[in-house]
């Protein structure tokens, strides 16, 4: 999926999500299939932010660049990774 | 009434009627059993086990002999559960150990009012230390040299996370040894209870070890969860803990645990309860006095 910034990301309505934090080490839980996953730091400023709120790819990357203090284009290639992989474990899917 | 205050003539005539409901924890068990082994180990490991009088048993067992020929060619046992037999029959010599098999079978397969993990639990000044392990870790020798230095046992195989409230419930059933570590702990402990020991068994060489009576008595009592501590024996390491992932604890615990999927977001957030309410350890040990003396400093 090419990276497209005014795409829109949401959680999948049916993953109820879970999320712990322990020492900068985060576990999400995906009530639908009854996975459990560690992510890195990274994934998981995005998926607490889509947990808040379906968010555009623009928005996410500008979050992402922030939070590591990267130019906007180095967090927009590592984004468009996190996005790639949280869809193919259904943490995170494209909204329409 | 406890288990004890039966003779064994009594107590074999009792599993031969089926006439014997024994209660561990929360658990009450119909035991039915022909088998003299049975009725042996039951009196050496349970004595201080009550009886229940109660209409209400959570599991109906029963350990015998398969019917057919075979039986008088070549000896053997197997378990029964409501009437059906989830093991293959073994060597009847090993009735005991297919016993104590056999409950933890039904506890870890039917208790899903409980988040179950694989893992030892026992407590101490009201702190309770959860000691998850891979098979040859040494998790069941501690877990024995801690209960018979005054720790009290809550369980040596299922740790039970009570969904209410999240404390720890006990069984206090026998601590299970295999192969070295019995004798390790005989010498350690010489005035330990220990059964008869099954030969040949896919764990090898099995005995079991008498829970403490004031662990029997106090099974009522829940614990808090304080440490997850894993424990590994290696030959000459100095005993010593180290810190661990709490985030790998809690994955660790998940991973092994006999119902965490099953319970979906319940699994998750009781695991979580107990991660967050832990401190998580590493334990490479290699003799049992100097790992008694780190854990009395961790409960103190």
């Amino acid at each position: 999926m090419p990276p497209d910034p005014a795409r829109l990301w949401r959680i999948p309505p049916e993953a109820d999500l879970r999320h712990r934090e322990w020492d900068g080490e985060h576990v999400f839980f995906h009530g639908g299939a009854g996975d459990t996953h560690r992510f890195s730091e990274a994934a998981a400023l995005v998926l607490q932010r889509l947990m808040a709120a379906p968010t555009e790819e623009s928005s996410l990357a500008t979050l992402l660049a922030e939070a590591a203090a990267v130019e906007p284009a180095e967090a927009a290639a590592a984004l468009t990774g996190i996005l790639k992989e949280l869809a193919r474990l259904e943490f995170a899917e494209p909204a329409a | 009434m406890k288990l004890g205050d039966l003779t064994l003539v009594q107590l074999r005539q009792r599993l031969t009627d089926n006439d014997l409901a024994l209660r561990t924890g929360p658990f009450v068990t119909r035991i039915h059993s022909p088998m003299p082994q049975v009725a042996d180990g039951l009196l050496r490991l349970y004595a201080d086990f009550p009886l229940d009088t109660g209409e209400f048993r959570d599991f109906h067992v029963r350990v015998g002999p398969p019917p057919g020929l075979r039986r008088w060619l070549r000896p053997q046992i197997n378990f029964w559960y409501d009437g059906h037999s989830p093991f293959k029959p073994l060597p009847a010599n090993h009735a005991f150990a297919l016993l104590e098999w056999g409950l933890n079978w039904c506890v870890a397969g039917h208790a899903h009012h409980y988040l179950m993990l694989h893992a030892a639990v026992l407590e101490k000044n009201g702190r309770a230390v959860v000691l998850p392990g891979d098979p040859g870790a040494g998790k069941s020798t501690l877990t024995a040299a801690l209960m018979l230095s005054g720790w009290r046992l809550l369980s040596d195989e299922i740790t039970l996370v009570d969904r209410d409230d999240g404390l720890l419930v006990g069984l206090a059933r026998p601590v299970s040894l295999k192969n070295a570590s019995i004798d390790v702990i005989r010498q350690a402990f010489p005035d330990a209870v220990i059964g008869a020991p099954a030969h040949d068994t896919h764990k090898g060489t099995v005995a079991h070890v008498r829970p403490s009576a004031d662990s029997v008595a106090r099974v009522g009592e829940k614990a808090r969860p304080a440490w997850v501590v894993f424990p590994r024996w290696r030959q000459g390491a100095t005993a010593r803990l180290s810190p661990h992932s709490r985030a790998d604890a809690f994955l660790h615990t998940a991973s092994h645990a006999f119902n965490y999927s099953l319970l979906g977001g319940l699994g998750f957030e009781l695991n979580a309860a107990l991660i967050d309410a832990c401190e998580c350890h590493d334990f490479e040990y290699s003799r049992l006095d100097d790992a008694l003396r780190v854990f009395a400093e961790l409960a103190a």
